[in-house]
């Protein structure tokens, strides 16, 4: 990747090393508006880790997604502007981090083509200590792997993440309609290969007593998205 | 996220736990700086901000960058443009002046810059590709390997290899502290010489010494191991590594390096004689449940469970675990613990057994035993032991009985996966 000598000498940024203070939505905006470090910064402080955990819930286990938490960052102080609502900042940050997972799963099966690993994804460190949990992961995103991207994005969202149907409608620019049915197509498909799965399939009861014990990943709302809410 | 949506399902709240977003506070501020540096560099570049009209603010930062630039320019004697001249091809900074202690390394692409995939990602086609850093050091990255520069300080750099090699020859000055990642294994180095290959497929990993020395630690040493300059050591198939000089290859080392992984096996007749076969760990790492469960069965499990090395009896539980051998994993979780009792491996095996009793045998008292054992020494699993065992208290003991677990268990894991059950019980009072 060739850049300019002008992009290659920018190297020292006088950037606080300290936690920035935490900012009310309309107040991060105007400051975003303004080019304000402060408020940048902020913005990172309050939604760099939901929005990793989304990007990485999104492309699964395999994924490194670092880059393109900044990207997301980097977008949304690109089209700011276009955010009337302060108030809709946490849905129009998922919606740029869903571009930016539709692109990267594009990628991924691009790359998939050219054999560059299994799954096309870039191999990163594994997570946590438990090795049955890992192999759980590891089975539920090969599952979402054979969806195509908007199914698993939608999945993801709804299931996993736990948005509102318009929340998911929103990030996704589907209509709501469309979201449901998407949803209700897809559901079905994951739960009963999830239930297919030994290992899997001790994961797809809801937990404990008091939790809707229906057989779903997701008790009641799974099945019916729309008349759960 | 709602509120109604606060009961996820175990398989939900499982891939909200791995998959997690957490950042600690270093995470956060290293990233918050390359963010702000990226953001201050696109104002820097019109052609990256045509939607944006210039601002006042803009021009004092690019101002301030600029001459942030000058003054590396003129006091860092190995910034990529004091050796530019020295016949680096493409120079290219990377640096984010993260303040520990001074700015961090930089580094150049020496060689073609095509490798170089985003900022610091590596991926290499049929040449090497070469990264010159600014304290001296180089790194280059073989043919069709990947990798990146996960991060840089004052004093080293994090390199992580996915694939191929990695050739280093690391600068030694006082403080000097470079890692190289490979999968589960890791390489300390200090100054040195020396080149990594992983191949992840094939289940290779070695280091080739030719100076100095570096501490290699994974799974089979977690403690490290010391390998020195014409030294070679590999990950063996059985979880551990063995040492060799420089001479012998690598797939046959003439050293066997004990570790905890290998060490105690009292069947080592047994071991050799699958000594070149794929190991089991990788035969289950790649689904192979019902080969490894076969294989046990042909060998006689009486005789695989007293004698085979750690590795095996984890990969040999795992499988019939898998595989709904309830039998078969509770004999191999139970050599484990009695084998291998002082072990992580051998702690776990505690947990897995209690769940084995939950799960399989229905017998709630035993897993509560097994589980307690496991809590008293604690480990990863400690979240789930608790939980487990709050539900199961709460099942033959009733709310009162179980709502101090769940306190215990929400200020200890407050985001765990049964940390709704527990708040529910804890507001039920």
């Amino acid at each position: 990747m060739h850049k300019s000598p002008e992009l290659a000498s920018v190297v020292r940024l006088p950037v606080r090393a300290t936690r920035r203070p935490a900012l009310e939505p309309h107040e991060l905006l105007a400051g975003i508006l303004a080019g304000d470090q402060l408020a940048q910064g902020a913005l990172w402080d309050a939604y760099a880790p939901l929005l990793r955990g989304v990007l990485r819930r999104s492309l699964g286990p395999s994924s490194e997604v670092d880059d393109t938490l900044q990207e997301v960052f980097l977008t949304f102080f690109r089209v700011a502007q276009n955010l009337r609502d302060p108030g809709a900042l946490r849905p129009f940050l998922i919606g740029i981090a869903m571009r930016m997972a539709r692109g990267e799963l594009r990628k991924r099966r691009l790359r998939r083509w050219f054999l560059l690993s299994d799954d096309g994804s870039v191999p990163e460190v594994a997570t946590g200590d438990d090795a049955d949990a890992r192999e759980a992961v590891r089975r539920l995103y090969a599952i979402l792997d054979d969806l195509d991207t908007e199914s698993r994005l939608a999945f993801v969202l709804r299931q996993i993440e736990g948005l509102e149907l318009e929340e998911v409608a929103t990030a996704l620019g589907l209509s709501l309609a469309t979201t449901k049915r998407r949803l209700a197509k897809v559901i079905p498909i994951v739960d009963a290969r999830v239930r297919a799965d030994a290992l899997l399939a001790p994961y797809a009861h809801a937990p404990g007593p008091g939790a809707d014990a229906r057989p779903a990943m997701l008790g009641p709302r799974l099945v019916t998205p729309e008349g759960t809410r | 996220m709602s509120a109604a949506r606060n009961r996820k399902s175990p398989l939900a709240a499982l891939a909200e736990r791995e998959l997690s977003g957490d950042m600690t506070e270093a995470e956060l501020a290293s990233g918050r700086e390359r963010l702000l540096f990226a953001a201050v560099r696109e104002r820097a570049l019109p052609s990256r901000t045509a939607k944006r009209p210039a601002r006042g603010r803009s021009m004092v930062m690019l101002l301030a960058a600029a001459l942030g630039v000058l003054a590396l320019w003129l006091v860092l004697p190995g910034s990529p443009v004091a050796r530019s001249s020295g016949g680096m091809v493409n120079p290219m900074v990377a640096s984010l002046g993260r303040g520990f202690g001074g700015p961090p390394i930089t580094f150049a692409m020496a060689t073609e810059a095509s490798a170089l995939r985003g900022e610091d990602f590596i991926e290499t086609a049929s040449a090497d590709a070469a990264l010159a850093f600014s304290d001296g050091s180089r790194v280059v990255f073989g043919a069709t390997s990947r990798g990146r520069v996960a991060d840089r300080a004052v004093n080293g750099a994090r390199i992580v290899l996915s694939q191929g090699s990695v050739d280093l020859d690391i600068v030694h000055r006082e403080g000097t502290s470079w890692r190289v990642e490979a999968g589960p294994h890791v390489v300390r180095v200090t100054g040195t010489a020396f080149q990594v290959r992983y191949e992840p497929d094939k289940n290779i990993f070695e280091v080739r010494m030719r100076s100095g020395s570096v501490v290699v630690a994974g799974p089979g040493a977690p403690n490290g191991v010391t390998v020195g300059g014409g030294q070679v050591i590999a990950a063996d198939d059985r979880g551990g590594y063995r040492v060799g000089d420089g001479s012998a290859s690598a797939a046959q080392p003439a050293v066997a390096e004990p570790t905890a992984a290998n060490a105690p096996s009292a069947g080592a007749s047994a071991a050799a004689s699958v000594a070149t076969e794929e190991s089991w760990s990788a035969r289950v790492s790649r689904g192979d449940y019902r080969g490894v469960l076969d294989d046990a069965k042909a060998r006689g499990v009486s005789s695989v469970i007293a004698s085979a090395p750690l590795a095996d009896l984890v990969a040999l539980a795992d499988a019939a675990r898998y595989m709904k051998a309830p039998a078969v994993a509770r004999e191999a979780l139970e050599a484990q613990r009695k084998r291998f009792s002082d072990t992580t491996a051998g702690r776990t095996a505690t947990f897995l057994l209690g769940r084995i009793a939950e799960d399989s045998d229905g017998n709630a008292a035993r897993a509560l035993e097994l589980y307690d054992a496991y809590l008293a020494h604690g480990g990863p699993f400690a979240s789930e032991a608790l939980g487990r065992k709050m539900v199961i208290v709460q099942r033959t003991k009733g709310d009162a009985a179980a709502r101090p677990i769940a306190g215990a268990y929400l200020e200890s894991f407050p985001k765990g996966a049964y940390a709704s059950i527990a708040r529910d019980l804890v507001a039920a009072e």
